[in-house]
């Protein structure tokens, strides 16, 4: 009876040890788990960092300049604590590709990354965050030739939010009424009664439109022709302006203006892009990469001010 | 054991916790009187009716008595510590009632409840007057007729010293809460018979009143508070302060007794009391009458003070609207208003008419003309008068004009303050699209009637963006940085300022620059003035006639503020022109001066400001006012100021050097 007694007092210590066991081993587990998921969290914030703070340096250095590999190498070379390397960049197919040299990616860890930057244009301009009120301009004019076609303006209209476009066209008017010449500007707005109101954009699978990676719920269509007035040349076209008016909780919107016809449409958007990953081969499976996009307008943004005829409280009698 | 123990000491630690946060003392103390919010009339159980003169002065009491217990009040609002004797309400008009306490002053104290205007609050001023306005023992009073207010004062007298006040109106009897036809209340009806009648009271009936002199009452000894209640009734004239006397019905209650007990047999006086008082008890009455002195009445006089006159606008355009008001400013209860008449011509088509205040159309061609209100002032009893005059002016701008703008966006903070202005865009721009304002428009204001601008985009009650860029310094830092290398950076002051400089230049012109008459811009340039800058027409572009003026344009950044001079004359209907657009980034208010010409001034460009700044004197337009049906209407009326908008011409030559302070770029994450 005694040793019956033992027996079950062994095998009670037994399955205690058990448990306890397999309760450290998940302890220990998870510890490990959180030190490599926090070493991760660091490393990919240095790499955002990393990139970002090349992809500013470049719009900087290269700003509205035509693309040009010799011309973006010549301009590495001048900073090359930035741009390590020597001529880093080439042609690409449509893009220029950077591959920089290895180098640490902070003064204190001396693990090497490798950064690749690309540089693209093009005809559609997308921006991810335009403000309430700004003003963009817009090129029309590619080589001489005034675009005069459709132009689509996409965006994407949050919640509690109301957005409304302003465009603007500026032209020399040779011959007003008063037979004076001056600088008219012709005005279209998605609240003007003759304009389609903006309603939402459905593709033919039944989705909102997704351009650049954006993904829009609102459009609209103009002409540029059809906003000049009757017997205004189009070779008298000077700017094209818009401007949002959003009403709501954010101030700002996303918003891509796509060509009818791109080939007739001058390039005015220009994208950088950064991918920083480990430069330690070992490390490609367990080491974050980060791709950043920078986009920008090519033609300088006015200031907005240049917009009104008269801004202020009011106009009154003393 | 030891562990027990030390269980039952948390046990004990944490009932003691919750015990402890269940005794937090409540807010209200036997020191604080408890008023709810203002009610709206006197069918409220328990509140101070005062005379419709006064309007919602009605506020409703709760004291906690147990003989109230069919109300219940809102005791959250109002909480009235002893020494802070403030009840709130709401108050339309400005006066003084007064009263009297002649149990604790000797031989009298009292003080005044300040009536404020438009306030929502008015206060017991426990002032010592007693010696100064008490009134002639033996004088022979009546009651005044006509409207009727009262007051129920409870007054707590605790060892010989008061300690704080409520008001109360009819008394619920709780003891017979039945029986009364509906909307009548249950009362003890304070019309001159002993409180201990019951009654069925109309809360619109007004109760009578006593004469009883407070002054004879001794308090009982054996007891250490004692509740006083001043009742006044009557008409609310107070006129010179001296028409209330106080006279005193005591009474008092003790519920827990079986309702009110009364004591005193004189048929003038009773007073109650249980020989204890505790604070479940209605308390003491203290009845006090307004009475009208015997002495022979003194006739008023008239005194501007008496009324306030106001015409709104002061100066308002021909054929605007304008409004006139008179309101009592002292007195309110004594004076009455007969009537307003205004100087022949001046004004017609008035509506909105009452005996006091006016809305009429302004008709008049000359600077002032006068208006007059008549008024009839009684003394305290009504029983003698005098009929007043009050004259103020007022002035008509006889061609008031108005600004317009041409092409462009336009932004207008406030939206449209002028009657002339709105009239013209209501007959104008309604049957000519080209007369309407701007090409779009918008203000943070409400109102923007539709259809206003050329295209019809009225954006009302839009708050645009873009204030934060009117900053000089910033301007001139992003101008000038971005103009380095690129063009020509010049220092000016008043001898060189350099208009025909063919190249593109940034000129940094430090004080107040003043540009004469007739200077030509032959330039293309953009000018950062840090003072006042001032511009006597015209200021035209160089060869403006010609297409050689494309490339010509002055952009001015003015810090300070902008006159417009008259120019030369040129005759009717002719214009005075600025060919320039300028940015004003001065905060403050009447940053644009256009003195009054009889030229109309054109300004070709823009105007861009701050949303508080811009003020203006406008011109005299040569504005042709007709009569149309014996109705003055505008007739083929020309804008006295017009901006048309030409930024294209800036944005053409300035748009790498005036450019959007905030970089747009975006980054983001794939």
């Amino acid at each position: 009876m005694k040793h019956k007694v033992d027996g079950q007092i062994l095998v009670i210590i037994l399955l205690f040890i058990s448990i306890l066991s397999i309760v450290l081993l998940a302890m220990i587990s998870n510890v490990r788990l959180d030190t490599k998921s926090t070493i991760e969290n660091k490393q990919y914030e240095q790499y955002y960092s990393f990139g970002e703070q090349k992809l500013v340096f470049a719009q900087n250095l290269l700003g509205t300049h035509e693309l040009d590999v010799a011309y973006i190498n010549n301009l590495f070379q001048s900073h090359t604590n930035i741009f390590p390397g020597t001529n880093p960049c080439e042609l690409s197919g449509t893009e220029i590709k950077c591959s920089l040299a290895p180098e640490n990616y902070s003064e204190t860890n001396p693990a090497e990354v490798n950064t690749t930057l690309y540089f693209s244009d093009d005809s559609i301009l997308s921006l991810s965050q335009l403000a309430s009120d700004s003003e963009l301009n817009v090129s029309l004019d590619k080589n001489g030739t005034i675009y005069t076609d459709t132009i689509n303006i996409y965006w994407k209209q949050l919640p509690g939010s109301t957005v409304d476009w302003v465009i603007s066209l500026d032209y020399f008017n040779q011959s007003t009424d008063l037979n004076i010449p001056s600088f008219n500007t012709a005005k279209i707005s998605t609240l003007d009664k003759n304009m389609p109101k903006a309603g939402v954009i459905i593709d033919a699978a039944g989705l909102p439109i997704t351009i650049d990676d954006f993904v829009y719920n609102y459009g609209i269509t103009f002409n540029i022709a059809n906003i000049l007035p009757v017997g205004i040349p189009s070779n008298t076209i000077l700017t094209l302006r818009i401007k949002p008016l959003i009403t709501g909780p954010t101030p700002n919107v996303s918003f891509s203006l796509v060509p009818a016809t791109p080939a007739n449409f001058p390039t005015q958007y220009r994208r950088i892009t950064s991918v920083v990953k480990s430069n330690d081969i070992s490390l490609e499976d367990t080491s974050p990469t980060v791709v950043l996009n920078l986009e920008y307008s090519l033609v300088t943004p006015i200031s907005p001010l240049l917009d009104y005829v008269y801004r202020g409280k009011f106009w009154q009698q003393n | 054991m030891k562990y027990k123990i030390l269980l039952i000491l948390f046990l004990a630690i944490s009932f003691l916790s919750i015990r402890v946060q269940a005794v937090v003392p409540d807010v209200i103390s036997e020191n604080i009187i408890d008023f709810c919010s203002p009610s709206s009339g006197v069918n409220n159980a328990l509140g101070l009716a005062f005379n419709p003169n006064f309007k919602q002065m009605i506020f409703c009491h709760m004291t906690k008595r147990d003989m109230f217990a069919n109300y219940i009040p809102d005791i959250s609002k109002y909480k009235i510590n002893v020494g802070k004797l403030k009840i709130s309400t709401t108050l339309m008009e400005e006066g003084y009632l007064t009263f009297y306490f002649k149990l604790v002053c000797s031989p009298s104290s009292g003080g005044k409840i300040k009536v404020v205007q438009g306030s929502t609050e008015y206060n017991f001023e426990m002032n010592t007057i007693c010696d100064s306005q008490e009134l002639p023992d033996g004088t022979e009073y009546k009651l005044l007729s006509g409207s009727w207010m009262r007051i129920i004062t409870n007054v707590i007298v605790e060892k010989d010293e008061l300690i704080w006040l409520n008001l109360i109106g009819d008394l619920y009897d709780p003891s017979d809460p039945t029986g009364c036809p509906g909307g009548f209340r249950r009362t003890r009806r304070l019309n001159g018979e002993r409180l201990g009648t019951r009654y069925c009271t109309d809360p619109a009936e007004s109760p009578g009143w006593r004469v009883v002199d407070f002054t004879t009452i001794t308090p009982p000894k054996t007891i250490h508070s004692y509740l006083y209640t001043l009742f006044y009734q009557g008409q609310n004239r107070f006129a010179n302060g001296r028409e209330i006397k106080p006279i005193v019905n005591l009474m008092w209650s003790d519920t827990d007794a079986g309702g009110f007990q009364e004591t005193g047999t004189s048929p003038d006086m009773w007073w109650y009391y249980s020989g204890y008082y505790d604070f479940n008890d209605p308390g003491m009455l203290v009845a006090m009458t307004p009475l009208e002195s015997s002495e022979p009445p003194a006739v008023p006089t008239c005194k501007a003070a008496q009324i306030t006159m106001t015409a709104t606008p002061h100066t308002v355009g021909q054929l605007e609207s304008i409004s006139f008001n008179a309101v009592k400013a002292t007195y309110p209860n004594v004076l009455e208003f007969l009537g307003l008449t205004f100087e022949a011509g001046a004004v017609s088509n008035c509506n909105n008419v009452t005996v006091n205040s006016q809305t009429c159309i302004a008709i008049g061609n000359k600077t002032d003309y006068t208006w007059t209100a008549d008024y009839r002032i009684y003394n305290a009893d009504n029983t003698a008068s005098r009929d007043c005059t009050k004259t103020s002016t007022f002035h008509i701008q006889s061609k008031p004009g108005y600004l317009a703008t041409k092409g462009g966006d336009s932004y207008w903070g406030n939206g449209f303050t002028m009657q002339t202005f709105t009239n013209y865009l209501n007959n104008k721009c309604s049957t000519n699209k080209t007369n309407c304002l701007s090409d779009y428009l918008y203000s943070a204001n409400v109102i923007i009637p539709n259809g206003y601008s050329l295209n019809n985009f009225n954006k009302a009650q839009y708050i645009d963006s873009n204030e934060s860029y009117l900053d000089f310094q910033k301007l001139s830092d992003s101008i000038n940085k971005r103009a380095e290398g690129l063009v020509e950076i010049i220092d000016a002051n008043d001898t060189n300022v350099p208009f025909g400089s063919a190249s593109r230049q940034v000129v940094n012109f430090a004080g107040d620059l003043t540009i004469p008459s007739n200077t030509t811009c032959a330039t293309a340039s953009i000018y950062l003035v840090s003072g006042n800058l001032s511009i006597a027409p015209d200021f035209l572009i160089n060869n403006y006639t010609s297409e050689l003026s494309k490339n010509f344009g002055c952009l001015f950044i003015v810090q300070g503020t902008l006159t417009i001079t008259e120019g030369s004359f040129k005759g009717a209907n002719q214009y005075d022109i600025v060919q320039a657009f300028i940015v004003l980034t001065n905060s403050n208010s009447g940053t644009i001066n256009i003195p009054q010409d009889s030229d109309l001034l054109r300004i070709v460009g823009g105007i861009v400001g701050k949303s508080e700044v811009l003020d203006s004197v406008n011109r005299s337009a040569f504005a042709d006012i007709g009569i149309i049906g014996g109705i003055p209407t505008i007739t083929n009326v020309l804008p006295a100021e017009e901006i048309v908008y030409e930024g294209g011409r800036y944005i053409y030559l300035f748009s790498d050097l005036f450019i959007d302070l905030n970089t747009i770029y975006n980054i983001r994450e794939l």
